[in-house]
């Protein structure tokens, strides 16, 4: 026969002990009177109603002492409260000796939180001579000592290459190794058939892409500053008229008699770079507009 | 020659005077379009019954004629057949030499310039106004609807398989072709010497782009504005095969500086097109200041396409190149490359698109002339050492492969078909030639134009060049009907007249020795200074010109010979194979007196002479300085001469050369005479580079005796390492490229020094894990991708095999505790640097390259378990073709290693099933260069199903890319040689054919009493001559063989018995029967099924049992068949079953082959041995056997030549 006493280990912390008895006790009673299973909720009623019993009990016990003008309750005060529920006092005595009574561990007492340790920094000062033994010691000394707030830079060039070697170093094996556990592995790409050594030399799986001339072509290994160069680049086009195309866009086009001649403002990337004058790229045949196919073009003009 | 030839009588029976070309409807998807053209046809003659025109794998919908202004139609009937979809269909005679004759002929059977087409159209004779255009001459319209779906060559569609739009995703499509075949794409006339103007309409999607040759008029919606229409016109007389499209969603970008110049890139690649093109427009400048004369075309364009064919196809007024030609201003290497290529393309514009070639023994013409000026717009980019030594690679090339195959003959129209045969392609058609030939063709066309160039002088060279093409300008604007349109082609004739009316130099005999004739000259020299006289005794030969592709030269020849006093020439004339020179020197000794020595430069320096030869004013010699010839030569000199050659020599050149020799001299001057060379900064860097590898050379040969640190450590530190601490390099700056690719080489060479152990030293080790943890890339204005690969080169380089006393082949129990901590450290560094390339990819994905072939190395080497799979995963689509290759090159090697047919097929269906025909082309190139097995070679691979799946490959199924199909040639060529495959059943044994071929072989025999010395040699050239003989025999009947059949039935069978007693489980094995020993390959190397010698019904076994002893009976000549006797007692017993065990041998190492011819031969040898024998009395049975052993190997030697030919071998 086994209770399904599991619950009691999911009963919050924050419940006080007592309850946590109570909580055995009642498993304890309902044990004797051979349940071999509970439920979790009917328990927590029993328990609630036990506990509601002897809070009642309690509260009453303590009117009654009350009374008679006491601060702390005797057994009289007890038998009282229990005569005036209704309660049988007298079988109490020989419930209490029963033979197949349960014993509940007492409840252990729970270790004393010692309070941490305040961050001791530095030596604590000594009360100066001139400052009245009677008056508090000095606070901690964090509050009031100085420590430098940077080491002197190493400015020795052997050990910054060292070290911001062993940095990248570090920070790329890392990387690689977490990205090769984490982005799953396959059976094969690996370099010994033992799993063990294998670990040892992680590999990232292999991708495969739709256009894998794109990753080649644009490196993402390094960034390069192309900033400056682009700026006095772009010095130069801007002094310059900035070309201006028509873009062979499909809305554009559809209006192209018209859009022939007014241009839009949008500068071309594609001719950025050129010292040319509008006309001279307008005239690459690839540039123009696309025309209107000729019936489409007749049945315009017809209609004008 | 005083008139220019005009060989406008071509076989074919119309002129072509313009074309019309529509494309619409491309569908991406379907990889499919339709099309139509109209050819513009004039008849040549009054009854032009039929044309023939080209077009393969296409559906021809309709063929017909329009006449008369109203365009009336006339269906016209056409027949369609593609002779070369199957090359050789008797299965029988499967070898190559029957391959390569029904190649050619299959080819030629199509070949435009022999008037020959696939489609032909018989023209209407029911139609008067068509029956009279044809008499009058008149223009007939020729229109050909046609569609072309799914194509397996010619075109190539790019479909990328991801989400998103077509042009999202970067689909696009362009044609390409491997010389003319344009016939893949359009129905043409695909001939190079049929010119005619174009007009071409291509309907595309909104958001594509379609870009061919000649100039866009405009671009139009078609009605349902749905499409666009763009619409070319070329008004230049233009050749089909020149003729070219791409479609796609490119980017365009006008050239800044030339607005008439177009560039076209895929999406999101616009800033590397900038970046790339941005020189080109001097390339253009460049060329029309050489030629003096204008850029031909109106327009040029440049797209740039993913897996394009090859790296560049020039086409009029367009180029379409690879696209990872691309590269922003951060990469070094690559620009040199992408820089050579389009300038090259742009050159090719000249020569190659607006001059074509007349007909295939031409193209060495345009190659050269368009190569010749690429590489002068080289010396101008990249300066003249660079141009010099290119030169010097391309010459080491050609060299390398004449001598390895044979010599490339660049006009091949001279040479008899014997001499063109005699190998195992023809080399008269570019569609049968191999691509190893091809490359070594365009190297040498290069390399004699530019000898061209030193014989008649560069500016007469040129305007040679500019009369050619004003010829061309000036006939650009006329009609066909001023027939001026034949300037537009280039052949040796019109080029030698051209040569004539502008130099008035005749240069037949330069001609005759380099262009109608293959090979280079080889000349082995030394000479002594002669002191009495004061002069230098020069000794040079020619010993080598039988060997393959080394010609015998006779002419000119200069020799410099650099004094104390300064360099003199010494022209001398080579009339013989042996010729000595007495050249005078003009030094008096006197080397007390400090005085500067002048160069040929002029510039006088300082020299420490206290190494030279105290009597001798001689520091160096060259013999053909300025590289007039095509020549190799092996130059003996005293190590100091060439010390003094390396140190003071100007010409990179002369610096290679030494480079080459000096490291047979492993002494401490050659190391300081290299290390000088190395920290010379005035020195040209490839020259550095080359020197520190021969550095290493030197060194490992010194190990020693070598003291100090490892070579180059020093060196390496002081140029690169930081000043304070020079044992950490300083940060990258490759902004002076000599010393990048100093750096780049450096690393690599020194992990290649090995100690007394033949081990890595651990100083290198320790060095380069160095270089590893301290590179630093930050503040560089370039990127290092190639420096971090050639860094894991190197790392792989230190690796040396395994020490383990068993290394398992398989290589499947190396465990991790087996592992060296060396090992571990370039593992560490290797895995690292492969999972952050993948993580952040390189340019080019260089690295994850060189990792995987350290991978390989390390494999290979027995560190780590060899994995197919893992190399298959790089080697599928989608991965980039850089990587892939080197995957695919690292599957070849463990193919050859581990001999798994499931690496083997994984390959072969790659070449089968791949869609990037360059990576076919790549698998099969070096599966030449590396193959998994050689000829004959007792290999698990070496099965039936392979020759069947290569023949199938090569017979049938690669009729539409004949660079492929002729590299699958190559290939079978390496594993079974021009004979039948050994593994391979006989075929059925036919008397005849035998009895012919037996004959013939006999009939040798009794001429020619030497024995060459290696008749394998020789074996190419003999052909013609055997070819004549079995003429003559073959008028000899069948009947006294088979009497002598019997006989030898009779004679034998006691033999036999008594052999049988010897070693009876003999007589049941099949091999046996390739011992038959008849001439007739192919009944030697099929072996009967049933073929057993039980099987006494078939004539010829007991024949072959008999072989050992009596086989010289059969022999036509009484006179021969006397002597068999003595031999035999000679050795009566000992001979037959030796000589059994042997042939077995040399059944293994000639795939099956008749002794039997040989063996008369041997036996008339002996019979004159015995006479010497008995001078020598006390040694004789020594000799006898040692004689028996040569014959034995003659033997073989014969009978491998005789197995490769059809014929048996000439002894000269």
């Amino acid at each position: 026969m086994e209770m399904s006493c599991g619950s009691v280990g999911t009963v919050k912390e924050s419940v006080s002990a007592r309850r946590r008895v109570l909580y055995s006790a009642v498993c304890a009673v309902c044990h004797e009177n051979e349940f071999s299973l509970a439920d979790k909720p009917s328990l927590d009623t029993l328990l609630q109603m036990l506990q509601s019993l002897l809070f009642e009990i309690g509260r009453s016990s303590q009117a009654f002492c009350e009374l008679s003008g006491r601060t702390e309750p005797l057994v009289g005060d007890v038998v009282m409260a229990l005569i005036e529920m209704g309660l049988n006092c007298d079988s109490l005595s020989s419930y209490a000796m029963r033979a197949n009574r349960v014993t509940i561990a007492s409840p252990q007492l729970m270790a004393k939180q010692s309070t941490p340790r305040i961050l001791q920094a530095g030596e604590k000062k000594q009360l100066t001579p001139y400052i009245a033994d009677y008056l508090p010691a000095f606070p901690d000394p964090h509050s009031y000592i100085r420590t430098p707030t940077h080491k002197q830079p190493v400015t020795e060039y052997e050990a910054i290459r060292e070290k911001s070697a062993s940095q990248k170093r570090d920070v790329e094996r890392a990387l690689t190794k977490f990205m090769a556990k984490t982005c799953g592995h396959s059976l094969t790409h690996r370099l010994f058939p033992d799993e063990q050594i294998s670990h040892l030399f992680p590999l990232i799986i292999l991708k495969v892409e739709s256009n894998p001339y794109l990753n080649a072509l644009l490196p993402k290994d390094q960034v390069f500053d192309d900033n400056e160069e682009q700026l006095i680049h772009k010095k130069e086009t801007d002094k310059k008229a900035k070309p201006v195309v028509n873009v062979s866009d499909k809305t554009d086009a559809l209006n192209a008699d018209n859009a022939t001649e007014e241009q839009t403002n949008e500068t071309n990337k594609l001719t950025l770079n050129t010292s040319a004058t509008d006309n001279d790229v307008l005239d690459n045949p690839y540039l123009r507009p696309i025309k209107m196919s000729s019936r489409k073009r007749s049945r315009k003009q017809f209609e004008t | 020659m005083t008139k220019r030839e005009n060989k406008s009588e071509s076989k074919r029976h119309f002129k072509l005077c313009h074309q019309n070309l529509c494309i619409s409807q491309i569908n991406f998807q379907k990889e499919s379009y339709l099309g139509f053209v109209e050819l513009h046809v004039i008849s040549q003659r009054d009854d032009l019954k039929k044309i023939k025109l080209n077009a393969k794998q296409l559906k021809i919908y309709r063929v017909c004629i329009l006449y008369t202004a109203e365009n009336l139609i006339k269906d016209c009937h056409f027949t369609y057949s593609d002779p070369t979809l199957d090359i050789s269909q008797s299965e029988s005679k499967r070898n190559l030499d029957n391959y390569s004759v029904s190649h050619l002929a299959v080819v030629q059977s199509v070949d435009p310039d022999r008037g020959n087409g696939e489609l032909i159209v018989e023209m209407p004779e029911d139609i008067p106004e068509i029956v009279s255009a044809v008499k009058e001459r008149k223009v007939i319209r020729l229109h050909i609807e046609f569609a072309c779906e799914r194509p397996k060559g010619g075109v190539q569609f790019v479909v990328p398989q991801s989400d998103g739009s077509l042009s999202e995703r970067g689909a696009h499509m362009f044609t390409y072709r491997y010389e003319n075949l344009n016939r893949l794409w359009f129905p043409c006339v695909d001939s190079y010497s049929e010119v005619c103007t174009w007009r071409m309409d291509f309907t595309v999607d909104l958001n594509m782009i379609a870009v061919s040759c000649g100039d866009l008029i405009e671009s139009v919606y078609t009605p349902d504005n749905k499409k666009k229409t763009y619409h070319y016109c070329l008004s230049t007389p233009t050749c089909a095969p020149n003729i070219a499209l791409a479609v796609g969603p490119f980017e365009i970008m006008v050239d800044p500086f030339m607005h008439e110049v177009t560039h076209f890139c895929l999406p999101h690649l616009l800033p590397l097109l900038r970046e790339t093109c941005a020189f080109l427009h001097e390339a253009f400048e460049f060329y029309e200041e050489l030629l003096s004369s204008r850029y031909p075309y109106s327009c040029y364009k440049q797209v740039f396409v993913d897996e394009s064919y090859e790296e560049s196809q020039s086409y009029a007024t367009m180029t379409v190149l690879s696209t990872n030609l691309l590269h922003s201003r951060h990469i070094i290497d690559q620009t040199y490359h992408s820089r050579r290529v389009l300038s090259h393309a742009v050159a090719q514009q000249f020569f190659g698109c607006f001059i074509t070639m007349q007909s295939w023994s031409d193209a060495w013409l345009p190659r050269g002339i368009s190569a010749f000026l690429a590489l002068q717009y080289y010396k101008k980019a990249f300066g003249n050492n660079e141009y010099r030594f290119d030169l010097y690679q391309q010459l080491q090339d050609v060299i390398h492969y004449e001598q390895k195959y044979r010599g490339v003959v660049l006009d091949p129209s001279h040479q008899s078909s014997s001499e063109t045969n005699a190998f195992y392609f023809p080399i008269k058609h570019l569609h049968t030639i191999s691509p190893l030939y091809d490359s070594a063709h365009h190297k040498k066309s290069y390399l004699v134009i530019r000898m061209l160039e030193n014989y008649l002088g560069r500016e007469l060279l040129l305007q040679v060049f500019n009369k050619l093409l004003s010829l061309a300008i000036n006939a650009a604007p006329q009609k066909f009907s001023a027939s001026v349109w034949f300037n537009f082609m280039i052949s040796t004739n019109s080029f030698i007249w051209a040569i004539s009316t502008v130099t008035g130099k005749n240069i037949d005999t330069f001609l005759k020795q380099w262009v109608y004739d293959g090979g280079h000259a080889k000349f082995h020299s030394s000479f002594v200074f002669n002191r009495k006289r004061n002069t230098v005794e020069l000794e040079i030969k020619q010993m080598d010109i039988q060997s393959t592709g080394i010609k015998r030269y006779v002419g000119p020849l200069i020799v410099t010979v650099q004094e104390l006093d300064g360099t003199f020439k010494h022209p001398v004339q080579i009339e013989d194979n042996i010729t000595k020179h007495d050249l005078t020197c003009h030094s008096k000794s006197r080397r007390n007196k400090k005085k500067k020595i002048p160069l040929c430069t002029g510039e006088e320096v300082d020299m420490d002479l206290t190494s030279m030869d105290q009597d001798s004013p001689v520091l160096w010699i060259r013999i053909d300085p300025e590289m007039q010839l095509l020549r190799e030569v092996v130059l003996e000199q005293p190590d100091h001469q060439w010390q003094y050659q390396l140190r003071f020599e100007r010409d990179v050149m002369a610096q290679m050369d030494v480079i080459h020799f000096i490291d047979r001299f492993s002494t401490p001057q050659t190391r300081n005479a290299l290390t000088d060379t190395i920290n010379n900064e005035q020195c040209f860097y490839r020259v550095r580079c080359a020197a520190t590898l021969c550095l290493r050379r030197v060194a490992n040969h010194m190990a020693n005796t070598w003291t100090g640190p490892p070579a180059m450590l020093s060196i390496f530190r002081k140029i690169f390492g930081s000043h304070s601490c020079p044992h950490i390099i300083k940060l990258n700056n490759f902004s002076k490229f000599q010393h990048y690719f100093l750096q780049k080489e450096m690393p690599f060479s020194m992990a290649g020094l090995r100690n007394i152990h033949g081990i890595c030293p651990q100083e290198v080790l320790k060095f380069l894990l160095d270089l590893f943890k301290y590179n630093d890339n930050s503040k560089n204005k370039f990127s290092d991708n190639y420096y971090r690969a050639a860094l894991i080169d190197a790392l792989s380089e230190t690796v040396t095999p395994v020490v383990t006393a068993v290394i398992n082949p398989t290589g499947q129990t190396i465990a991790g505790e087996a592992l060296s901590m060396d090992t571990k450290c370039i593992l560490e560094e290797i895995t690292r640097y492969l999972n952050l390339d993948k993580l952040l990819p390189c340019y080019r994905h260089t690295v994850t390259v060189s990792c995987l072939k350290a991978i390989r190395h390390l494999q290979k080497m027995g560190h780590l378990p060899s994995n197919p799979m893992f190399f298959r995963e790089y080697a599928i689509s989608g991965v980039f073709i850089d990587v892939r290759k080197a995957a695919l090159k690292a599957l070849i090697d463990i193919t050859k290693a581990e001999v798994r047919k499931d690496d083997l097929d994984f390959l072969l269906d790659l070449v089968e099933n791949e869609s990037i025909p360059s990576i076919r082309l790549y698998i099969l190139k070096q599966f030449v260069k590396n193959p998994p097995f050689v000829k004959n070679q007792q290999n698990i691979l070496n099965s039936e199903d392979l020759v069947d799946r290569l023949w199938l490959l090569m017979n049938s199924q690669l009729s539409y890319d004949s660079k492929i199909r002729c590299a699958v040639v190559d290939f079978y060529y390496t594993l079974y040689g021009r004979g039948r495959p050994s593994c391979l059943p006989k075929p059925e044994f036919s008397v005849v054919l035998n009895l012919k071929e037996k004959k013939v072989s006999t009939a040798l025999i009794t001429t020619d009493e030497l024995e060459p010395q290696d008749s394998s040699i020789d074996r190419d050239m003999e052909v013609e001559d055997t070819k004549d003989l079995s003429k003559d025999t073959e008028d000899m009947d069948i009947l006294p063989v088979e009497e002598r059949f019997d006989q030898i039935v009779k004679e034998t069978e006691m033999n036999e018995h008594n052999k049988n007693e010897k070693s009876p489980q003999r007589s049941s094995e099949p091999q046996l029967s390739p011992q038959m020993a008849e001439p007739e390959e192919h009944a030697l190397e099929r072996v009967p099924t049933v073929g057993t010698v039980d099987d006494v019904d078939v004539a010829p076994t007991p024949h072959i049992e008999s072989l050992p002893s009596v086989s010289s009976d059969i022999t036509p000549q009484p006179t021969i068949s006397s002597i068999p006797p003595t031999t035999s007692e000679v050795e009566p017993t000992v001979n037959p079953s030796k000589e059994k065990s042997k042939k077995d041998k040399d059944r293994d190492e000639s795939g099956g082959h008749s002794s039997k011819p040989h063996k008369d031969k041997k036996k008339k040898k002996k019979k004159h041995k015995h006479k010497e024998h008995k001078d020598k009395h006390k040694h004789k049975h020594k000799d006898k056997d040692r004689d028996r052993d040569r014959h034995h190997s003659r033997d073989r030697t014969a009978s491998s030549g005789g197995s490769t030919n059809a014929s048996p071998v000439k002894h000269i």
